[in-house]
């Protein structure tokens, strides 16, 4: 019954392995050249715009000169965004530094789409005094660096790794060891791309 | 007494106006929402040829200054994503076909107005055959900052692809490759020298599927993921169609329900339009109730020790 068990335990867990033995004859020997597996067809087969285009393509193709994929009525893209203007106001207290930005998109069809997201240059003074400024996605963190475009950053994508987009993006202001009076600003920018 | 109550009314009038100045703290409320149709377009194009694309832009939010351009753009990592390149360097001619829009050149766009327009692509003679992307952004113009505070003014760029085959004949090089097809296991146990990937019965089966693009063109990836059992039963998932630009790579990420148990055998069968041929590639797994077997094995293996122990006592007391 043991054995049973142990012979129907080794079926079924381990029925498509296969294992390939090295087979050695001392009166025959069989020489051949290297396999190459990934060598190119010599013959390469051309394919037409009919492979993206469908049937028929070709001949419209070659009579107007140019064809375009025709998009679905109405398909866009709706990018919500409020408020535009976040103003901190110094003393900045625990409360004032946490202030969110409401975000949505809408798309057609269900269709995927990047939420990109970037700050043209680091919140700054005319001086060129910078102050750091922390997003996350909840209110409670956990907080990010904001990539900044005058470094050479790449903007972060809000929705990475998340098929729910998220809903606001909060902001936190490190506050100054040493308080800077005067005006600080940067620019935010959402950049949507649509996934197809 | 005239004096008096004027001079009282002075200084209510500056209280008024300092408290104004002091507490009007931009309470700005404002709101873009932008809507922009058509979000792609594919076009085949001869060289010298020049076609008239129709664009409409919504703006369902708060007065805005708007602003289109064109740049051109390239694949980033894998996951479909782009990344936009800023100065337009490309033999490819565009204009728009509108009395008082121009790329580059902001305007007022009022709430619950749209703006139609023509996007005129002119492709020169001498362009070489070839993939050309690029996107028609609509971009929002940032609001104007507040003296004596901290600013965070926003802008948005909705992008709207243009993807450009440039082809003489309509020929065009369509190379996939599977690069990557693998489960990824919630345990990898190595059996007598071979790799076991393990996966818990109870979660669903996570697979990544890559596909390599390394011809000229863009291609479009669709098929399916089916994944067989022990007893001949299967399962089939739709591969949504992917669009993988030329030169790039894409990487998907799919789910398949759990509750299984035993060796399994997934395969992905994905072809790239009419006529060509389909590629394949598969992989194994071996899906177990993970936490249960371990405990399952905890428990029989105190149980033989246990019995062995009596055993042995039972022998010894006999002796």
């Amino acid at each position: 019954m043991r054995k049973l068990i142990i012979i129907m335990f080794c079926f079924f867990f381990f029925a498509v392995s296969s294992f390939a033995l090295e087979l050695q004859s001392p009166r025959f020997r069989i020489e051949v050249g290297d396999v190459e597996i990934d060598k190119q067809a010599e013959k390469e087969v051309v394919y037409t715009i009919e492979t993206l285009f469908g049937q028929g393509s070709l001949s419209k193709f070659n009579a107007q000169g140019f064809l375009v994929k025709k998009p679905q009525p109405n398909e866009g893209l709706e990018f919500t965004l409020s408020p535009t203007l976040l103003t901190i106001h110094p003393p900045f207290s625990a409360a004032s530094q946490n202030q969110a930005i409401a975000i949505s998109v809408t798309t057609q069809n269900q269709s995927g789409f990047f939420l990109n997201f970037i700050q043209e240059y680091k919140l700054k003074n005319l001086s060129g005094q910078t102050l750091d400024l922390n997003y996350g996605l909840t209110k409670d963190g956990p907080f990010y660096t904001l990539p900044n475009q005058n470094s050479g950053d790449s903007p972060t994508v809000l929705n990475d790794d998340n098929p729910n987009q998220p809903d606001s993006i909060y902001f936190r202001l490190i506050p100054p060891t040493h308080l800077q009076e005067g005006t600080f600003e940067t620019i935010l920018n959402f950049i949507i791309v649509p996934d197809y | 007494m005239k004096n008096k109550s004027l001079l009282i009314h002075i200084l209510r009038l500056v209280f008024i106006v300092i408290c104004y100045m002091l507490y009007v703290t931009g309470a700005s409320a404002q709101q873009i929402s932008v809507f922009f149709t058509p979000i792609l377009n594919e076009i085949a194009v001869k060289p010298g040829q020049s076609i008239d694309l129709q664009y409409r832009l919504n703006n369902n939010g708060d007065p805005a200054i708007i602003k289109l351009r064109i740049l051109p753009f390239e694949p980033e990592g894998n996951s479909g994503n782009i990344k936009i390149i800023s100065s337009l360097q490309s033999p490819i001619e565009f204009s728009l076909q509108h009395q008082e829009i121009q790329l580059e050149k902001p305007f007022f766009l009022q709430s619950s107005t749209s703006k139609q327009f023509n996007l005129n692509i002119a492709i020169p003679e001498y362009a070489s055959g070839k993939d050309y992307y690029f996107g028609l952004v609509a971009e929002t113009q940032p609001p104007p900052l507040q003296e004596g505070a901290v600013s965070l003014r926003s802008k948005t760029s909705v992008i709207s692809k243009i993807l450009l085959m440039v082809t003489k004949d309509g020929s065009l090089e369509i190379k996939p490759q599977i690069n990557l097809f693998e489960v990824v296991p919630t345990h990898k146990i190595n059996l007598f020298g071979m790799n076991v990937n393990l996966i818990d019965s109870l979660k669903p089966i996570p697979v990544v599927l890559s596909l390599d693009n390394i011809g000229n063109n863009l291609i479009k990836a669709r098929g399916e993921i089916i994944l067989r059992g022990p007893f001949w039963q299967s399962k089939s998932i739709d591969f949504k169609p992917k669009t993988i630009l030329a030169r790039s790579q894409r990487q998907t990420k799919i789910e398949f329900p759990g509750k299984l148990i035993g060796n399994y055998r997934l395969s992905a069968n994905l072809s790239f339009g009419e006529g060509t041929p389909t590629v394949f590639a598969s992989t194994s797994l071996t899906v177990l109730p993970v936490k249960i077997t371990i405990f399952l094995f905890t428990i029989i293996s105190l149980l033989l020790l246990y019995i062995r122990l009596m055993h042995k006592r039972y022998y010894t007391s006999i002796d």
